[in-house]
């Protein structure tokens, strides 16, 4: 397990989670299904704009590894359930836990991702 | 307010809300955020209400015929969860002008594949696409019998 200082685990979470919509929503298929349903999506220029601010605002160190990962990865973040990182679905050390409450951030290594305990 | 949180189902929990008393958007969504955790399918609330907030910003998630269908993969969100919500007095979604009556409430953890997602999404608001599922939504005298329309549908299972 590897490991970088840990400001914010859920800062990084979230732009993960916007970093998708985004994709979602950019995505032709996403915007098709969208748009059957009847839903437009004409503000993607202020997401991108709240994506960039959110990301000045997080720890370089948090941004620099979330955004190598990223370019892997869709999700370069995978929250843990069960012991088990649903990026790869590998079961988690014991020990996994423990390090994750530490100051480091924990990393699968199964995968590479960053884990996410909530 | 009577909530009755019903028993998983093999994909989606469902929650229904007969009765909503606030009146604006976010804090509509502050609220059933609030109830997805309380029922257990939301680890933090201000991260998901943030993103909903976010979506409603690139776009608004009001179908029409006072019906939205806010949704987020988030994740902050550990089971799928629609939450059913009725509001007799009409919430201000959007700039339109047009009262929401029906909130429908799809949230999903991250890890949930796209065609999975789109088709929950497209099955919720098929929902809501017929005027006499709506207007029976609308009748319904409690959150059973909600649920119990939400069932006949197809949209939850």
């Amino acid at each position: 397990m590897s490991a970088i200082a840990v400001p914010t685990s859920h800062g990084v979470a979230h732009l993960n989670d916007l970093d998708r919509l985004l994709v979602e929503l950019d995505h032709a298929d996403g915007r098709s299904a969208l748009k059957r349903l009847g839903l437009e999506t004409p503000g993607l220029a202020k997401l991108r704009a709240h994506r960039d601010k959110l990301a000045q605002s997080l720890d370089p160190r948090w941004l620099h590894l979330y955004e190598r990962l990223h370019s892997r990865y869709p999700r370069a973040i995978a929250a843990v359930r069960a012991q088990v990182c649903t990026g790869c679905f590998g079961t988690l050390p014991p020990t996994a836990r423990g390090r994750a409450q530490g100051e480091e951030a924990p990393i699968c290594q199964g995968c590479g991702r960053i884990l996410l305990w909530i | 307010m009577i909530i009755v949180p019903v028993a998983p189902t093999a994909t989606v929990t469902t929650l229904c809300i007969p009765d909503l008393r606030t009146r604006r958007r976010d804090s509509v969504l502050v609220d059933l955020v609030g109830l997805a955790r309380s029922a257990g399918a939301v680890r933090v609330a201000p991260p998901v209400v943030e993103l909903l907030r976010l979506r409603e910003r690139a776009g608004t998630t009001a179908l029409g015929k006072a019906v939205a269908l806010p949704h987020a993969r988030s994740l902050f969100v550990c089971r799928p969860l629609l939450v059913l919500a009725r509001s007799t007095r009409g919430i201000d979604w959007c700039e339109d002008g047009e009262l929401v009556h029906l909130v429908m409430l799809l949230l999903a953890p991250a890890e949930t594949p796209a065609d999975v997602w789109h088709t929950r999404l497209t099955r919720v608001a098929s929902l809501a696409r017929l005027q006499k599922h709506r207007q029976r939504l609308f009748a319904a005298d409690d959150a059973e019998v909600m649920l119990a329309i939400a069932r006949d549908t197809g949209a939850v299972t």
